[in-house]
This record gives structure tokens, C-alpha cells and sequence, in this order.
């Protein structure tokens, strides 16, 4: 999925922003115009759409929920044994609006994923909290690297767990306080191993919150441009 | 740089003990030669992967001393660190990085090496294990093989004349075995020092050049490999197939 890209990760960072600020306060005409910029956007990093689709196939799933909790209006009545569904058209239109914003905010997101190395990200954070006196930038930014490395992982032992305990009758025991209890304090104690043996590793390889590194940014002309123009773009959608 | 005359590694009367009491180096000492090939064999709990790490000073003597080039481990821990590579049994947990190019690129930006400095070594040690097709690829997608490979190249990125591996063919079906090995000895065919943990011999039989036994944290035998590896029963150990063939057969 990564593709090399000449844009300076911090100033795709700003633009991202800006769009997903104008995402969520278009109206109709600035949303369209904005779908279809995504679009072209995809279209230049040759994101494979099918793909995309049935990744995030889980996310229409709450996309109907928000639609129909928008849409839908249910009311109990007291003393009686009714309950009534009203269809509401103009919640039905706000619930639309709103699915619509989220999916393209995903789809910017993913754009944003797919075009950018983790540890591009990871320094561009750093770099963004290096103006905060006490915010230990690089620190942020290792734990973020190693959540997106080990989230598999931990996912990984999770399935194990349950996995070995499903093997020895586990589904046997009603008491949900008792298995959540049996599940998780093997998977905790494994995961807190895990992470000091990964702290033993960093060590090994001379890890140390003190280590500054130069930060690799070759900022051009051409990443201003693309800045202005994004956020012109995003302040006439908004206006829209 | 090796100074002449000074081993690479020297290990002096190093004894170590654990929080709870128990001792898990007993008196151990040894001295390694530059681009020697040396295997450590021991039972579970004979105190080889503690051993191991007062190598590149994750774990402190209490007392003793270990030298990397006649420089004790205590006075430079970065040093050590930089000159000793240490690979963990589990590959797992060692490795760091999002993608395989940011794993091995860990280690060098821990340096703070240049840019440039740092995609050269990169490629170069990716192109060491035969990795560099797979730099993009995420690194829980490898299999056995290919991920202790990773953890050799994150090593071998950070330029290190001794490369210390625990276990590196615990959990490895018999083709990645073979991966690890022919890396290990190409590494060995450059100059490398490699000292290597294993209970089970006849994977380094007619490579290592010799080999330490230990038991209850202490060493019980060291010496040419074949040798030693006549003896290793009394550390519990299975003696290697071809071995007992010839002992039967002559």
C-alpha cells in the first residue's frame, strides 16, 4: 500500500486537516465537490477501490445504525402494550448528511495511510509536538509507532487465549465476571511480558529517549502551493 | 577495529544473581577471538541467556567484569551495545518497526546516523539476509524464517563485529532453519564473530568452530567442538545423530 510520494508528510498532515475541517462542515454542493476531489485523489495514487471496499466493508454496518437512529423515531407508550415506529424524512436527510461526511473522511484517511510511510508519520508527530515545552515529542511518537506494530500482535494473543480456552470448556461457565477475568489476566501478564522483552530489545539497539535524530524533511515550493490551494479549496466548499 | 592481541570478548570470574536469590552465573569465564564461530549449549536454565546478556550490558555483573575489545561493558554501554549485536529467541518481540525497512532502520537512528548513512546500511543489510524484496511488507506478515532473518539484518545494520544469537532455530520448521544457517555461516565467511546458544547440536556440526557447555550457570566444558561435543551428555544434552552413529559404527 505504500507508494513513494514527494509531498512533505507535515504539510500532507495540515492539508488533511483542512479537508477533514471542511468535510465536516460542508453542506450538500461542498460535499459533492469534495467526494469528487477524493475521488481524483484515488485515482492519482491508484488506490485499488475494490480492495478499499471490502476492507471497510464493517464500517457500513454502523453507517446504517447512525442512518437509522437518525431516521427513525420509536416511541414507547405507557399503560399501553404499543410501541410506535415513526419514519422521519428530514432526520432520514441528516442521517445521509452525516454517513455521507464519514465516508469520505474514511476515504481521506485511508488516502492518507496509503500514501504515507509509518515512520514519516511518526517523525512528523514529533516534529509537531517539538514547540509544546514538556510534551516529550519522540517519546509520542515511539508509542504511537509501536500501538501501529503491535496491535496484531496483542490481537494475535488474544485469539490464542481464547482459542486455548475454548479447547478446555470455557463456553461451559455462565459467569461472565469469571471468564472475563480468566481471559484477561492471561493475555494482560503475556502482553506485559511482551512488552518488556520489546524494552530489553530497544535497549539492545541502543535506544534512548535522549537520542535526538535530524529530522529528514525537504520541504519545496511546490508543498506550499499544494497547501494554499487546499485550504482555498476548503474555505469555498465550506462557503458553498 | 580489533586491537591486535586482545580478544574480542573477555569474560573474567562474571557472576550473577537474581533478585530472588538464585544464581544464574557462577564463575564464568572465557575469552573469544576475533571471527571465531562459538556455540554454547546448555540445558534450560543452565544460564546461557543471562550469560548472554551481560554481553552487550543489559544485565550488570555483580561481580566480574566482561570486556568488548578491552573496554569493560560497565565504562561504555553504548559501545558495547553498538559492537555486540544481541538477536532474541524471540524474533516477536524484537522486532520494532511498522514496516521491515523501519524495523532494520531502527538500530542506525538510534545512532543518529545521517539519512543517507542509514538507508545504506539498510539496504545493505536487508541485502545480507536476503530480505530487501520484502522492505515494504508489514513486519507480522513474515513467517518464522524470514522474521528471525529481520532480527539478524536489524543487527547487522548497526555495523556490529559480534553477533551474539540466543536460540536462533527455537520454532523453525526445517526450511527456515536453513535460512538462518546459510546466513549465519555467509555471516561467519565475512569476519563476523558469532557466538550462538542451541540445544541442539547437529545443526552447527562442521561450522562452530567450538563450544561451551554450561550447567547450573557455570561453565562445564569449553573447548575445539569436536571435541567437546563428545561430552555433552553430562550437560543433559542429546549427543548429535552423526555422532553416536560413529561411536556405534566406528
Amino acid at each position: 500500500m505504500n507508494r513513494p510520494v514527494t509531498m512533505d508528510v507535515r504539510f500532507k498532515m495540515v492539508c488533511m486537516a483542512v479537508l477533514s475541517v471542511a468535510v465536516l462542515k460542508a453542506e450538500p454542493m461542498g460535499l459533492i465537490c469534495l467526494s469528487i476531489f477524493s475521488f481524483m485523489l484515488s485515482v492519482c495514487v491508484r488506490l485499488q477501490l475494490t480492495e478499499l471496499i471490502r476492507h471497510l466493508r464493517y464500517l457500513a454496518l454502523a453507517l446504517i445504525v447512525v442512518f437509522w437512529a437518525r431516521a427513525v423515531t420509536v416511541s414507547v407508550f405507557s399503560g399501553h402494550s404499543g410501541v410506535s415506529v415513526v419514519w422521519d424524512t428530514a432526520g432520514a436527510v441528516e442521517g445521509g448528511l452525516i454517513c455521507w461526511r464519514l465516508i469520505v473522511l474514511t476515504f481521506l484517511g485511508v488516502l492518507w495511510m496509503a500514501t504515507t510511510r509509518p515512520s514519516g508519520i511518526r517523525t512528523a508527530i514529533e516534529w509537531f509536538c517539538r514547540p509544546f515545552p514538556g510534551l516529550p515529542g519522540k517519546q509520542v511518537a515511539v508509542m504511537m509507532s509501536l500501538v501501529v506494530r503491535f496491535l496484531p500482535a496483542i490481537l494475535e494473543q488474544a485469539r490464542e487465549t481464547s482459542a486455548a480456552q475454548q479447547c478446555r470448556c470455557i463456553q461451559n461457565r455462565k459467569n461472565p465476571v469469571y471468564r472475563t477475568v480468566k481471559f484477561s489476566l492471561p493475555l494482560l501478564c503475556r502482553t506485559l511480558k511482551t512488552a518488556d522483552q520489546l524494552a530489553d530489545a530497544m535497549e539492545a539497539r541502543c535506544y534512548s529517549p535522549e537520542n535526538s535524530r535530524p529530522f529528514a524533511f525537504h520541504p519545496d515550493r511546490s508543498d506550499w502551493f499544494a497547501l494554499i490551494g487546499v485550504a482555498g479549496f476548503s474555505a469555498l466548499m465550506v462557503w458553498v | 577495529m580489533t586491537l591486535p592481541n586482545i580478544p574480542i570478548l573477555e569474560v573474567s570470574h562474571l557472576n550473577h544473581r537474581f533478585q530472588d536469590g538464585t544464581l544464574g552465573i557462577d564463575d564464568v569465564s572465557f575469552k573469544i577471538a576475533a571471527g571465531e564461530f562459538v556455540v554454547v549449549a546448555g540445558p534450560n536454565g543452565s544460564g546461557k541467556t543471562t550469560l548472554f546478556r551481560h554481553l552487550n550490558g543489559l544485565l550488570m555483573p555483580h561481580s566480574g567484569d566482561v570486556r568488548v575489545n578491552g573496554v569493560s561493558v560497565s565504562a561504555d554501554v553504548l559501545r558495547a551495545r553498538q559492537m555486540v549485536g544481541l538477536v532474541f529467541q524471540d524474533a516477536d518481540s524484537q522486532i520494532v518497526g511498522e514496516t521491515v525497512y523501519d524495523d532494520v532502520a531502527f538500530g542506525p537512528e538510534n545512532l543518529c546516523l545521517a539519512p543517507a548513512e542509514v538507508n545504506r546500511r539498510v539496504i545493505s543489510a536487508l541485502s545480507a539476509v536476503g530480505l530487501e524484496h520484502l522492505s515494504d511488507r508489514k513486519p507480522h506478515r513474515l513467517s518464522g524464517g524470514e522474521k528471525r532473518r529481520l532480527a539478524i539484518a536489524g543487527i547487522l545494520a548497526m555495523e556490529s563485529q559480534v553477533l551474539v544469537l540466543d536460540e536462533p532455530f527455537a520454532n523453525l520448521d526445517y526450511s527456515g532453519m536453513l535460512q538462518v544457517l546459510s546466513r549465519i555461516i555467509t555471516l561467519k565467511q565475512t569476519g563476523k564473530t558469532i557466538i550462538l546458544s542451541t540445544h541442539d547440536l547437529d545443526r552447527t556440526m562442521g561450522h562452530a568452530g567450538r563450544l561451551i557447555l554450561m550447567k547450573n550457570g557455570s561453565i562445564i566444558q569449553d573447548g575445539l567442538f569436536e571435541n567437546v561435543i563428545r561430552q555433552v551428555e553430562c550437560a543433559g544434552l542429546e549427543m548429535p545423530c552423526a555422532c553416536r552413529m560413529e561411536a556405534v559404527y566406528g
